[in-house]
């Protein structure tokens, strides 16, 4: 494909402006859509991107008959929260079985926070052991993560860095009062470090959080976000979240065999115990089948668009008809006449494709900015975008192709009769 | 108008090759995507403004640091009952918005049913201003008696108690752990609106406890709520404490803010499909008007007026997603069906559907407007080119 021929597309193309800009934007409006649809659909579903295949949350499947009971009532959706928190003791016991293989306890609470002489204000706090850091992949842009039973060390997210100290240089070293204590600051998360939507329905990316060692949580007898009564003996609470990493599926196996083993004084029936992969609860939208139909929306969607597409593709190349035939009749093989329509078609589809990426990134940025939300991440993956781009330049070039194809069969005397 | 063939509109529309097939596709998903996401979305809102849980009377909600001194509880709760306006406060376990949260299972011979309780100290019966049905509400020292702890129910919660129940009833929290007896039945309060489930509560008598942080409800008129509020948080602040007031509208917007984000979401997805018809609708009309330029120059020197040549276009514009509305309403019934268990109480209202069809019709005839001002320019002259 040489520069000549493509900028004869292009000059093709800017002779019926009226028709490209149509055809263009038809095209678009479909990619639009369908990029906008998947993108949340993608990014939500995987978000935050890390090894989420080897991360798992230890689960009690207790209280089934709640969940029995629930089913089918109004109040279905809050039905499978008692099992997503663990008490204080069985974090205790699960951490210990754990043994090497990497683990972090979580829990989030409002705590009041202060810094020099401000009045205090009611903050998000998570309370979360050393591990949290890697096994979330949670980038610090200064210092270090608290160590492991140190006391009086906290993590800043950004945000507070920025609120308190003027940003993450100023801030490491410094004291900041929570719950009526003295903490130092040791390090600063950088500003997109999250821990998704599948913890606590919490993200605190681009929000004031403070991170706190796990065991400060019942030292300060912080009420954490997400709790469920139990019996005394069990802690008071079920409140924490507990994460390991697995390395292989054995090792998960075995795991749950160590936990049943090692844990009975917590009097959990054989089968309560189980493990859930980190992907395996996506938030606010739960489940996989609202995923899919909005993405089958978009795919519909996009559809439309390209047959609107198709349908002008074959107007198109109609109105060069007679162009067609003088070119064939000057010596053009079929082929080369083919090849000219499915090269202005592929210029075509770009620039739709353009517009459609364009509207889609546009859209998703002015959302994410407009209506900050925990339910959806709202940007648009480099990779959907260029996924957008191919889509975009075949659904243009794949509508163009029998048009053409038939035209430049004709006869060139009944072409050349258009002119 | 009567010079054209208005009546065979619908079939020239409906012919194969006429490119209106897949805008009428369009419409239909669009239109029935569009009118649930509206009903979702407005119902978000509604709910989450009902899992605010503010309780009618109990106007304002504090919130300070006790960090675990008894007495600060109790000194806290003695200034605000000192305010004037005040007419009772009281200490509860958790902020009421995550009561919803907590769903716990009860017991009673061989029945099980699921409940809700709200756990608080001494007064929370006058401060929720609770309306007794039968028997007593939490006194004093209820939490610290032995034996059965002494509950009030909500009269949801004692109708799933079975139809003997009544005030002496016993019955068992499970995850408590706990005996519990019946001493007072109130009218259902905090439901949850739409909510029918959640209406089943418990008062659980708490002694006041001290955590890092205490919620105190407050009691006040209506038209005091303004004064009172500067003046609860004067009453308990001093530096370096905590203490933040907010009023019951304060906490159901907080509540509902969330919800705002989800529905912007779903309005934007709808104004993209809306743009999508727009430019459907005008791509399949702008390339009719380019085929037909002979046609309609016939037309023209048949004695069509260009007025009648863009009316043409338009009607067809207007008539093809008047197609499209009508293959989404069809649509949207086994959409419905799907979603409606998913969302409990989701409705679609009139309304709704006469405002989005009226945006789909808007954007589906407007945007055959530029190809029928084209339409219109056609000149008769063409028709002799043609022959």
């Amino acid at each position: 494909m040489s520069a000549h021929a493509l900028g004869r597309a292009a000059e093709a193309l800017a002779r019926t402006p009226g028709l490209t800009a149509v055809t263009a934007l038809a095209l678009g409006s479909g990619l639009f859509v369908w990029l906008a649809a998947s993108s949340v659909v993608s990014t939500s579903q995987g978000q935050p991107p890390r090894a989420a295949e080897r991360l798992h949350r230890i689960e009690v499947q207790r209280l089934g008959e709640l969940e029995a009971l629930l089913q089918g009532t109004d109040m279905a959706f809050v039905a499978a929260y008692p099992r997503r928190v663990l008490s204080g003791a069985e974090v205790e016991a699960f951490s210990a079985a754990c043994g090497e293989l990497r683990h972090a306890a979580i829990t989030a609470a409002p705590v009041a926070v202060s810094a020099g002489d401000a009045a205090p204000s009611l903050e998000l706090a998570f309370f979360a052991g050393p591990a949290t850091f890697p096994l979330f992949e949670l980038p610090l842009s200064a210092g270090r993560p608290y160590a492991a039973g140190a006391a009086a060390e906290v993590v800043l997210s950004d945000a507070a860095a920025a609120r308190w100290f003027g940003g993450a240089a100023g801030a490491l070293g410094r004291s900041l009062r929570v719950g009526g204590e003295a903490w130092t600051v040791v390090g600063v998360l950088e500003p997109r470090a999250t821990l998704g939507r599948r913890l606590h329905a919490a993200d605190t990316a681009g929000a004031a959080a403070v991170w706190l060692p796990f065991p400060a949580a019942a030292r300060l007898q912080a009420l954490p976000v997400v709790w469920h009564p139990a019996p005394a003996a069990a802690g008071g609470h079920l409140h924490a979240s507990l994460w390991v990493e697995l390395p292989s599926p054995a090792a998960g196996e075995a795991l749950l065999d160590r936990l049943r083993r090692e844990a009975p004084g917590l009097g959990l029936a054989p089968g309560e115990l189980a493990l859930r992969r980190y992907q395996d609860f996506q938030g606010a939208f739960s489940g996989a089948s609202s995923f899919r139909a909005l993405e089958v929306f978009g795919l519909v969607l996009l559809l439309a668009g390209g047959f609107t597409a198709m349908r002008l593709s074959t107007t198109r190349v109609r109105l060069q008809a007679a162009g067609l035939a003088v070119r064939r009749a000057v010596g053009a093989s079929r082929r080369e006449v083919v090849g000219e329509v499915l090269l202005q078609s592929g210029l075509l589809g770009l620039l739709g494709a353009a517009v459609g990426v364009a509207l889609a990134a546009a859209l998703l940025q002015g959302l994410a900015a407009l209506y900050p939300t925990e339910a959806a991440a709202l940007f648009l993956p480099p990779a959907r975008a260029l996924l957008g781009l191919g889509v975009g330049v075949a659904l243009a070039v794949a509508s163009a192709l029998l048009p053409a194809w038939r035209l430049s069969g004709e006869p060139i005397a009944l072409g050349l009769r258009r002119a | 108008m009567s010079r054209l063939d208005w009546v065979g509109l619908p079939r020239q529309l409906a012919r194969r090759g006429s490119g209106w097939h897949p805008h009428v596709l369009a419409v239909g998903l669009g239109f029935a995507f569009a009118v649930h996401a509206l009903a979702f979305g407005q119902r978000l809102v509604e709910h989450m403004g009902e899992m605010a849980a503010v309780p009618p009377e109990a106007r304002l909600q504090v919130t300070a640091a006790t960090d675990g001194d008894p007495a600060a509880v109790a000194a806290d709760l003695a200034r605000l009952r000192a305010l004037p306006g005040v007419r009772a406060a009281a200490w509860f376990e958790a902020p009421l918005r995550a009561t919803w949260l907590r769903p716990e299972l009860f017991t009673a011979g061989d029945r099980r049913w699921v409940g809700w309780s709200v756990a608080a100290g001494e007064g929370a019966g006058e401060t929720l201003a609770l309306e007794l049905l039968a028997g007593r509400l939490p006194s004093a020292g209820d939490g610290a008696r032995p034996g059965p702890v002494p509950v009030v129910v909500s009269r949801s919660f004692l109708e799933e108690l079975g139809p003997g129940a009544a005030v002496g009833t016993r019955l068992r929290s499970v995850e408590r752990g706990a005996d519990l007896e019946v001493v007072g039945v109130v009218e259902d309060f905090l439901s949850h609106g739409h909510m029918r489930t959640s209406r089943s509560l418990v008062l659980w008598p708490a002694p006041a406890a001290a955590p890092h942080l205490s919620t105190y409800l407050v009691r006040v008129d209506e038209g005091a709520v303004a004064a009172t509020a500067p003046r609860a948080a004067a009453a308990l602040g001093r530096p370096g404490r905590l203490v933040q007031v907010a009023s019951a509208a304060e906490l159901r917007e907080a509540a509902a803010r969330e919800a705002y984000g989800t529905r912007g979401l779903l309005l934007t997805l709808v104004a993209a499909i809306l743009a999508s018809v727009l430019l459907g609708s005008g791509a399949v009309s702008a390339f009719r008007v380019l085929e037909r330029r002979r046609h309609l120059g016939v037309m023209r020197a048949l004695g069509a007026r260009p007025a009648d040549l863009a009316l043409l276009v338009v009607a067809e514009g207007a008539l093809a997603t008047l197609a499209g509305l009508a293959l989404g309403l069809l649509l949207s019934v086994p959409l419905f069906s799907v979603v409606a268990p998913l969302i409990p109480h989701l409705t679609l209202r009139a309304g709704t559907l006469a405002l989005a069809g009226a945006l789909f019709l808007a954007a589906g005839t407007l945007a055959a407007v530029v190809p029928a001002l084209r339409a219109a320019r056609v000149p008769p002259s063409l028709a002799s080119r043609a022959s």
